[in-house]
């Protein structure tokens, strides 16, 4: 007769493993299980002259046919090999691992239970009466603390015992009526076959639709008549839900057993996030309160990105372009160079790279409230608002990445199973100021709004959300009729946010931002200088160019949103590659056209800008078409040339219909 | 506990593992597993987010932010409203 056999089966980290190693020790070998990759461990255990084997089991929370560690647990229980099972139960955490235990008693098989980690249960005051435990089970239950080799001689005496007397055990779990009925009918069906698992526990499982022991039953001798008529039990309660009353009963048997044997120490009733909550997500409250958030994170971002670091980053570039300059003349460079690389690329790029501190400020203020948890309470308090505008609040957390870059924000959308929610959030992601527009606002900001710029920076991001709900509205009630999805969002407790994912997350977004500027804004910059001095016979910068006859053309498009030169006209067609360009371009322009004056690009702005107009200007940039590489998201996301062009026109409209709106009616009212 | 987690999260439309908890008079980890239960049994459905920028991607500035986890979402299956 071989060695008598001991299986260990227990939740992950409750130190299962631990006292396989103590109760083995170095005996020990690691192979798999046949025809699956899961890690088989085998030891042995002398005791008294005798040698048993100990198996320890993959660990699981539960069994069934939800993964191979799982199948491969509930299979080797089932199949008789080992004399007795040892359930290792986690002291300190002995509700959850209940669960698995239920699961074991429900097969009855020769049981011994392990209450290990005792010392973690003592640690956290958690009492249980290990006597009532083994009572109300029936089963040999053992204090123990593995990992210190504490109630090592206990578990083998016990264990030994249990090999002995060969106990099995009636499952005590009370299932509904219904479902008992079931199970006894399946019974039936299955008395005198030739089943791999015990009739009982099959015909539970049957019932409960498990597919590993259907499969089994399917693959064994059951006959094609008791195949069929499990296949029919199943067709004619395709609506019921079987499996959720039997998962259900075991969970009321846990808890119950938990309630009877186990006390923790009372929980504070209202904890901090229970307190914020009340604010934070309040119906009435939500919403006001996200907006002051976001009005204090665009503050900070002015005061520290602009009026402090971004004075230093100008000041640098400025210096830069000073030294690019005196180098390239004391070398006598030829005159297009010095003009390309201090109108084109230190007034165009660098116009760009100058807001490198104020976008770096926002992403570490934003990147600060998410890992907080605060945006998933923004999530939440939104979803309320978005499904009134035919939206689910899945479609706020692709506007929320829409803040950083529309392309990752449209991507987003790609989670979305229904095509309606998927088609609107996308149309609407444009309107969300990425972060290649604001270098746009915060210029225009700085030449006419400097003491409110918090102000005009949060009415344009909120403007574009409010826009973003009307148009989903339309959608929702024009091209895309439909029900949305209904979501359900988990909101995870406050935390301090880490130094490393806030940083993480800023350099995302500033990397990003540096990155393009140095690759498409500064092939913008250069098909734009080169346009801007071409041909030869013009004045360079002047109407006259190339560039300057694309702008005099686009004129009279944009006369009626007050944009009254060709530059600005110009521009906006620059930003339709990358927005930034939008920036870079009117630097580069402004830099040619007052080279002699030497003027800064905000005064330049604010002599060919009036506030009315600079603010038409901001909210066209705002909503107009989206750029090149948002629109390639669409056509690839969206599979459809005709809508991609749709977006483009759309936006176009919307943005132009606004500057123009704003213009007309602020000249009416004498703000012109 | 399995239905009560479904009508909960249903009538409520978000929901917190404390929460649920400290309602059911469980810990937080039980709920965990009966959330999970939910899921493996197709009652509830969470919604994917890893994964779903196509590898071409991998050049993008921005690649990191389209797997951004503000929040976990889930939906209740066809499933999961017959039960509710």
């Amino acid at each position: 007769m071989g060695n008598r056999k001991i299986a260990l089966v227990g939740n992950p980290n409750s130190g299962k493993t631990t006292l396989f190693n103590v109760l083995t020790g170095a005996n020990q070998h690691v192979g798999n299980w046949p025809g699956v990759t899961v890690e088989k461990k085998e030891g042995k255990l002398r005791y008294q002259k005798n040698e048993y084997d100990v198996i320890d089991l993959p660990g699981i929370y539960s069994l069934g046919a939800f993964s191979e560690d799982e199948i491969v647990a509930m299979d080797y229980v089932l199949s008789d090999d080992a004399d007795v099972i040892i359930n290792v139960i986690d002291s300190s955490n002995i509700e959850r691992n209940l669960y698995l235990t239920s699961q074991l008693l429900e097969m009855g098989k020769n049981l011994v239970i392990v209450l290990n980690m005792t010392d973690e249960a003592e640690k956290r005051n958690i009492k249980i009466d290990v006597f009532g435990l083994s009572k109300i089970l029936g089963v040999p239950v053992i204090s123990a603390v593995a990992h210190k080799g504490e109630g090592k001689n206990e578990i083998i005496k016990e264990v030994v015992n249990a090999i002995l007397k060969k106990k099995t055990y009636d499952n005590p779990i009370k299932y509904n009526k219904n479902v008992l009925h079931h199970i006894e009918h399946i019974e039936e069906i299955l008395k005198g076959k030739k089943i791999p698992y015990p009739i009982k526990w099959t015909s539970i499982k049957v019932v409960e639709g498990d597919s590993h022991v259907l499969k089994r039953l399917e693959e064994s001798k059951i006959g094609k008549e008791a195949v069929e008529a499990i296949k029919d039990f199943h067709r004619f309660h395709s609506k019921d839900s079987f499996e959720l009353e039997v998962v259900d009963s075991r969970y009321s048997f846990a808890n119950s057993i938990a309630e009877a044997t186990v006390s923790r120490p009372a929980k504070e009733v209202e904890t901090i996030t229970d307190k914020i909550d009340r604010i934070f997500i309040n119906k009435y409250l939500g919403i006001p309160i996200f907006a002051i958030i976001m009005l204090v994170v665009f503050q900070v971002t002015f005061v520290i990105g602009e009026e402090i670091l971004g004075g230093i980053a100008a000041f640098l570039i400025e210096g830069l372009g000073g030294l690019i300059e005196k180098l390239l003349m004391s070398v006598n460079s030829p005159e297009w160079l010095i003009s390309f690389s201090i109108n084109g690329i230190i007034n165009g790029v660098g116009a760009v790279i100058e807001f490198v501190p104020l976008i770096t400020v926002l992403y570490l203020m934003l990147g600060f409230l998410e890992d907080s948890g605060y945006m998933a309470r923004a999530a939440f308090v939104w979803d309320n608002l978005m499904r009134k505008f035919g939206l689910q609040g899945r479609a706020f957390i692709s506007m929320i990445i829409g803040f950083g870059c529309n392309v990752p924000g449209i991507m987003s959308a790609r989670t979305m199973d229904n095509k309606k929610d998927r088609m609107i959030t996308m149309f609407i992601n444009p309107f969300m100021s990425c972060g290649a527009k604001i270098p746009i606002y915060t210029v225009f900001i700085a030449a006419f709004f400097p003491n409110h710029g918090a102000l005009v920076l949060f009415s344009l991001y909120a403007l574009g959300v409010i826009v973003a709900l009307i148009m989903a509205k339309i959608f929702n009630n024009t091209l895309f009729k439909g029900e949305s999805s209904y979501f359900i969002m988990e909101l995870p407790p406050y935390r301090l946010p880490t130094i490393k994912n806030v940083l993480r997350n800023m350099w995302t977004n500033v990397s990003g931002f540096i990155v393009r500027a140095g690759t498409v804004i500064f092939a913008v910059v250069t098909v734009m200088w080169v346009l801007a001095v071409v041909p030869a016979s013009a004045e360079p910068y002047s109407q006259d160019s190339l560039l300057g006859a694309i702008g005099s053309f686009l004129m009279p498009l944009f006369k009626p949103a007050g944009f009254g030169t060709w530059q600005e006209s110009v521009a906006l067609f620059a930003g339709i590659p990358a927005k930034e360009a939008v920036v870079g371009t009117l630097g580069m322009l402004y830099a040619g056209e007052y080279m002699e004056e030497g003027k800064a690009l905000v005064d330049a702005i604010r002599e060919n800008f009036t506030q009315l107009t600079s603010l038409s200007y901001m909210v066209m940039v705002l909503l107009y078409t989206p750029c090149a590489a948002v629109l390639g998201t669409i056509g690839k996301e969206t599979k459809s040339i005709r809508w991609t062009v749709f977006i483009a026109l759309y936006t176009f409209a919307l943005g132009w219909a606004a500057a123009v709106t704003i213009y007309q009616v602020g000249s009416l009212l004498g703000f012109g | 506990m399995l239905k009560e987690i479904l009508k909960i999260i249903y009538s409520s439309g978000y929901f917190s593992n404390r929460d649920l908890a400290k309602q059911l008079n469980v810990t937080e980890e039980v709920i965990i597993d009966g959330i999970n239960q939910l899921i493996n049994m197709g009652y509830l459905k969470r919604e994917a987010k890893k994964d779903m920028c196509p590898t071409s991607c991998t050049r993008c500035p921005y690649v990191q932010s389209c797997n951004k986890d503000i929040v976990e979402t889930y939906q209740i299956t066809e499933k999961g409203m017959s039960v509710i």
